[in-house]
């Protein structure tokens, strides 16, 4: 078939000399929902991070459609940049703007739609993640959860083609983390969107992953790759199985 | 019944509404507006809102078979027609859409479940004041850079390379415009008052107490009205610029920025900086007016001057290159205080107590540098015998 969405080829990682993973390598098929999994400060929110080109490898690279982000100029990083949807593991709404206004800005740089089209684009990527009527809202006057929700429909301003989310039922209640599931899978199956996931929610990992990536905190490296509910049947690695499997035998923690 | 045909894709035929969706919906070619394709469909003239069409329409169904590719500008065309559906008491025929188009429509009109919404006070760090001014000229470096960049960016304002933020610097020239009136106007009543009184206590000493009006005139003019304005606008908007800039940080909201290709100069820095530029000259205006006529009341309380001759003196000798040259240092002090700010909330760390720290350091280093700078304005000038 055609090129697949992301290659991760041979990715080293790090802040400064501190090392967070190491010769990370695997690709993600167009319109596949990919979890990036593993414990607490293994380096996935950093792995994002170089998928989307904040970060920049120590040594590896990564290409979006067969082009390296790494080596690509400014331009064309904005160029794949403008295909890209992300939630972040913070929210980062922009404070000082109600929710529409959020999602207005992207597309009021983007597009040549009216202010009154723009306002319409809005309102319904409100609805779309159930935010129907908060239009005039400001971040802070929202629940967290909420907030979750309408960092979600901004990244989703543009019609991305690759959506990113960093830990996005992190902080919501089962409902809601329920509801989120099936707003993934309801977006990958209607409009083909790849789908980026940090998540350590096993319930979500295992209803809506095709595949999955591991990150080995001891190792330093990915130790599974696969879908989950495989790797569940045959695991690789012990510290793949008790992941997978909530169990805190032997975790030095 | 009636029998209506229309050139574009709505089509009602025995109180059927049929909404052909052939070819491509992409946001790229703008939205279309169903109102107006169903006036299209009507003759001239004829009411269409939910009401007039209510009797004579009693179904909505789709054609979608030779619907090409779509996105959102399709979903919000349906919207309005389900809005419209609801308005009128129509039916509305979901059936008839494809699977997909259907259940993302079907999931943006489900009502959203009840949720309390929780107040988050946005964090709002103590300026702590006292901090120490070390390292201050290694910095220097840093900000000549954060300056340059200012400059290239204003440039590339001018010559339209880039959008005016209008929508951004607004809400911030209102914020540390009006707000500082009230402080600005009791330090500079003040202050002019002090110079006043120091003129009096120096003068009369030699007679000639009634000279305490250049004193105040020239006082106020060329160096306290923008020097006092410029401090108060370090404490309070130059801290309030870390603050924010620093939450937004901590907050991810300046990386928001970058991966939608947006630079968080343009869009955070540059409106802070306009905003100074624009209010500094006006507030100091403002300040340099109450400092004079509290320098005024003071003098007229304690010497021989008279109304008429306290306004005689400072009309025929005080004249208006004075007053310019405090304008000049104003909007110096303006931009000063306002890099000061922006930098050390750029140069936050992500936590709150990182963001205290940037705000602290924004005011030492905001009034470091207006000091130096009026210091070294005042020795070009005097050098230059002006
Ligand atoms: N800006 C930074 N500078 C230096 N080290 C960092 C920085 N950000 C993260 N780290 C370190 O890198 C490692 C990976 O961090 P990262 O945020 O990617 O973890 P994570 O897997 O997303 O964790 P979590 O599940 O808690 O979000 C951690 O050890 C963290 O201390
Ligand atoms: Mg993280």
């Amino acid at each position: 078939m055609t090129r697949p969405q992301f290659e991760i080829k041979n990715l080293t990682m790090a802040y400064g000399d501190f090392v967070v993973m190491r010769n990370l390598d695997f690709v993600i098929p167009r319109g596949e929902i990919f979890v990036i999994m593993g414990g607490s400060g293994c380096g996935k929110s950093t792995l994002l991070k170089h998928m989307i080109g904040l970060l920049d490898p120590t040594e590896g690279e990564v290409c979006f459609e067969g082009r390296s982000f790494t080596a690509a100029d400014k331009e064309a990083r904005q160029e794949m940049l403008r295909q890209f949807g992300i939630t972040f593991q913070a929210g980062a709404l922009w404070t000082s703007m109600t929710l529409a206004e959020n999602i207005a800005l992207p597309l009021r740089e983007y597009t040549d739609l009216s202010v009154d089209e723009i306002k319409e684009v809005a309102s319904l990527k409100l609805s779309l993640v159930g935010l129907r009527g908060f239009e005039g809202f400001f971040p802070h006057e929202i629940s967290g959860g909420m907030q979750k929700r309408a960092s979600l429909a901004r990244a989703m301003a543009l019609d991305p083609k690759v959506l990113f989310f960093d830990e996005p039922s992190a902080g919501l209640d089962p409902v809601s983390s329920r509801r989120l599931d099936d707003l993934i899978l309801q977006l990958r199956d209607s409009l083909g969107t790849t789908i980026i996931i940090v998540t350590h929610e096993l319930q979500s990992i295992f209803s809506i992953a095709d595949n999955s990536v591991f990150l080995d905190v001891e190792l330093r490296t990915q130790s599974a790759l696969g879908n989950p509910s495989e790797m569940l049947k045959n695991p690789p690695n012990a510290n793949v199985y008790q992941f997978l499997t909530r169990s805190s035998e032997s975790v030095a923690v | 019944m009636s029998n209506i045909v229309s050139d574009n894709r709505i089509f009602i035929r025995n109180g059927l509404l049929s909404v052909d969706l052939a070819g491509s919906w992409k946001l790229s070619d703008g939205i279309k507006n169903f109102d107006d394709d169903l006036a299209g469909s009507f003759p001239t003239g004829a009411a269409t809102t939910p009401a007039a069409v209510a009797d004579s329409i009693q179904t909505i169904q789709f054609q979608a078979d030779s619907l090409a590719e779509w996105d959102s500008s399709l979903l919000v065309y349906l919207q309005q027609i389900a809005d419209f559906a609801d308005a009128a008491k129509i039916e509305f025929r979901a059936s008839s859409l494809p699977d997909s188009l259907r259940e993302l429509l079907m999931l943006a009109r489900a009502v959203p479940e009840v949720e309390t919404s929780r107040g988050v006070d946005k964090m709002n760090p103590i300026v702590k004041i006292g901090h120490s001014t070390v390292g201050l000229f290694e910095e220097l470096g840093t900000f000549v850079h954060f300056g340059g960049r200012a400059m290239s960016a204003s440039f590339q304002l001018l010559i339209r390379k880039k959008k005016f933020r209008w929508h951004e610097i607004w809400p911030i020239i209102k914020k540390t415009g009006p707000e500082a009136l009230g402080l600005v106007t009791l330090i500079a009543f003040m202050i002019g008052a002090i110079l006043a009184f120091l003129g009096y206590y120096v003068l009369a000493q030699f007679g000639a107490s009634i000279y305490v009006v250049y004193i105040v005139g020239y006082g106020v003019l060329r160096e306290m009205g923008p020097l006092m304005t410029a401090i108060i606008i370090a404490g309070r908007t130059g801290a309030a610029f870390a603050a924010e800039i620093g939450s937004m940080k901590a907050n991810e909201e300046l990386d928001a920025y970058s991966t939608m290709g947006i630079d968080p100069f343009d869009i955070v820095v540059m409106p802070r900086l306009l905003a100074l530029f624009f209010m500094m000259p006006v507030l100091t205006i403002y300040a340099d007016a109450i400092g004079i006529f509290g320098g005024m009341m003071i003098s007229l309380l304690l010497s021989d001057l008279t109304l008429e001759l306290f306004v005689e003196k400072f009309t025929t000798d005080i004249n208006l290159f004075q007053f310019g040259i405090g304008l000049v240092k104003a909007v110096l002090f303006g931009i000063v205080v306002g890099l000061a700010g922006c930098l050390r909330g750029m140069q936050s760390g992500k936590s709150a107590d990182a963001v205290g720290q940037a705000t602290t350091s924004a005011v030492v280093t905001g009034i470091t540098l207006i000091i130096a700078s009026n210091f070294i304005i005042d020795f070009i000038i005097t050098m230059m015998g002006l």
